[in-house]
């Protein structure tokens, strides 16, 4: 303990090197975990907007996806409709939709001129609404004549069309089929791409998705975990955390983005760290060369040394999970002053704790070889 | 008398590069339990090398140092650490105390490496402090302390494990001359109250006249020996 206290004590000595250090760590880790929560974002896209919201994803097994914008995945659950009354008739089910996704083609007129590529997305409505399939203004139920659409701000601009008005969509540019939009979604976090959400049975007409009762995945707000896999055995049931871990490990792009920025981050944080303790340590080599003569073992002085670096590293490393949660909003609000739309960021509470980890790994990692280099000190020497 | 401390033939040459220097010359020596015993010479004439190969602190080339009747040369790294802990106290000129830490807890360091209970640790500074004069300056750090206070810290914390041995190079080299008196009789006191064996490296005269025996050494050999 006492070796702690040392290390304390001598942190506090040099405060403007300690609070130098301690900007520079924290820094290093804010860029860590931004950089990995950017990726995280890309990676979900507006399926993070969501995370909250949403307690589980059902999803097939062999697909890493759980953003209904970006999924396009072949591989699909079946019978969803059935599944779905089946889970919500658990009380502890608040609410759950399959969601169906694909690329649509979309016009302001019928006559078949410049549709525009979108993404189509279908939701039962009223059990569970939250954006982007945002589905308010629907008729309740999956009816599969209603032809409404709730469409984004994106597609909104992108069509010239507005709340009252006919909007035409199809699976091919030939085919389209005349939907009243109903509500458009004015949330800029949502217009990261062009969207329409149609009535599940709709979207699965047009785009020969019914035979089956195929969806993409089912969201599920409330029930447990054992609960959904009886319903989907063969499927892959994630919790909110679950789902960004799965997110990394699943895509090897991400995992890869991932790996190279926290490796660089890590490979700074260690060269601020142990320049400091080098610097520390040759500061105080007559000390530790005194502390070696009055008989305190190089194990002792060795503990110092790692306690100065890991506890550098520790609050360096909080103090950047902090900076990081600032930095979310700044960049999310240059991203909106920008482009007018909000950079997707999943920062889950497990990505702060694993920011501080990996400083705290720096600090141990770094705070060997200054270690090591006690064991040399002699009082002779320095005296000499 | 027993003796406590033996150098047997001991020599020290350092590398320096190109050239070899020989601090030590095939220097043999006894000092008995409970003796005084001061080590003069020039700058340069190998008496601090003596004194820190007497400490453990530095290997000789060769010969060997006995302490206790056991030979330094063929202990660990950790066992001389041990030795050092336990049967050896340091004084530095330069008093060398931590400036992180007050002077109760620079001289309660070594008593927490030994393992030492909070309480036993307690009593034990508070005696120590109250034996060199400092009994109320243990919450003061190095800086609010005088050169004089800070030797006599320093004495306390060689002091702290009850070594047999105290090991001082120049311990009043940078204190005035009435400071100094203060600390040789604090020394002197230490050698009779608690029958510690006391080597002392110095230029003061004062030292040479006070202890019982005065060692001379001129270009690392022994010339002269003073009862």
């Amino acid at each position: 303990m006492y070796s702690t206290k040392i290390a304390l004590l001598n942190l506090g000595r040099r405060r403007s090197r300690t609070a130098f250090t301690l900007l520079a760590i924290a820094v290093a880790i804010a860029m860590t975990v931004l950089m990995t929560s950017a990726g995280l974002g890309l990676k979900e896209g507006s399926s993070a907007m969501y995370a909250q919201e949403v307690d589980y994803w059902i999803v097939p097994s062999g697909s890493g996806v759980t953003d209904p914008i970006t999924n396009s995945e072949q591989t699909m659950l079946g019978r969803v409709h059935q599944s779905v009354e089946r889970i919500i008739e658990n009380p502890d089910v608040n609410g759950a939709s399959p969601v169906l996704n694909r690329v649509l083609y979309a016009s302001d007129c019928g006559d078949g001129e410049g549709p525009k590529a979108i993404i189509g997305i279908g939701v039962i409505p009223g059990s569970i609404d939250v954006p982007p399939v945002s589905s308010e203004g629907f008729t309740p139920g999956d009816p599969d004549d209603t032809h409404e659409a709730v469409v984004n701000e994106k597609t909104a601009r992108l069509l010239g069309v507005h709340t009252g008005d006919v909007i035409y969509a199809g699976e091919s540019q030939t085919s389209l089929q005349p939907f009243t939009i109903v509500n458009v979604v004015a949330m800029p976090e949502y217009s990261l791409s062009p969207v329409i959400v149609l009535h599940l049975s709709e979207l699965q007409n047009i785009t020969g998705n019914r035979e089956g009762d195929r969806a993409n995945q089912i969201i599920v707000s409330g029930g447990t975990k054992d609960f959904l896999k009886s319903i989907y055995p063969d499927a892959i049931v994630l919790s909110n955390t679950e789902s960004t871990a799965y997110s990394i490990i699943s895509d090897k792009k991400i995992l890869a983005t991932t790996i190279a920025v926290v490796s660089v981050s890590i490979l700074i944080c260690i060269l601020f760290i142990s320049t400091t303790m080098i610097m520390s340590v040759n500061e105080k080599q007559r000390e530790f060369a005194v502390m070696r003569a009055i008989g305190i073992s190089d194990a002792t002085i060795a503990r110092i040394v790692l306690s100065e670096s890991i506890l550098l590293s520790l609050i360096g490393g909080i103090a950047g999970a902090f900076l990081s949660i600032g930095g979310r909003a700044i960049l999310s609000d240059i991203g909106y002053r920008l482009y007018e739309t909000r950079i997707p960021m999943v920062m889950p509470t497990l990505l702060l704790i694993a920011g501080i980890g990996v400083a705290v790994a720096a600090g141990a990692v770094s705070g060997i070889f200054p270690a090591i280099t006690c064991r040399r000190l002699d009082i002779t020497r320095l005296e000499r | 008398m027993c003796e406590l401390i033996e150098a047997i033939k001991l020599s020290k040459i350092y590398n320096l590069g190109e050239t070899y220097v020989h601090a030590l010359r095939e220097v043999n020596l006894s000092i008995a339990r409970g003796e005084f015993v001061a080590i003069i010479g020039h700058s340069g004439s190998g008496k601090s090398t003596l004194l820190h190969l007497i400490g453990c602190i530095e290997q000789p080339t060769t010969g060997s140092v006995v302490i206790g009747g056991k030979d330094t040369g063929k202990m660990s790294q950790r066992a001389l650490s041990k030795l050092r802990l336990h049967k050896i106290g340091f004084v530095f000129q330069h008093f060398y105390l931590l400036p992180a830490l007050t002077a109760y807890e620079n001289i309660e360091l070594p008593m927490r490496e030994a393992g030492l209970r909070r309480r036993e640790r307690k009593d034990r500074v508070h005696g120590l402090l109250s034996a060199v004069g400092l009994t109320d300056r243990g919450r003061h750090y190095p800086y609010q302390l005088s050169g004089g206070e800070q030797q006599r810290v320093a004495i306390a914390r060689a002091l702290a494990n009850d070594p047999p041995i105290i090991l001082a190079d120049e311990p009043t080299g940078e204190l005035d001359t009435r400071t100094g008196t203060g600390i040789v009789d604090l020394l002197v006191a230490i050698n009779q109250k608690y029958n510690k064996t006391i080597v002392v490296v110095s230029h003061d005269p004062e030292i040479a006249q006070r202890a019982e025996r005065t060692i001379e050494i001129r270009d690392g050999v022994v010339v002269d020996v003073l009862y």
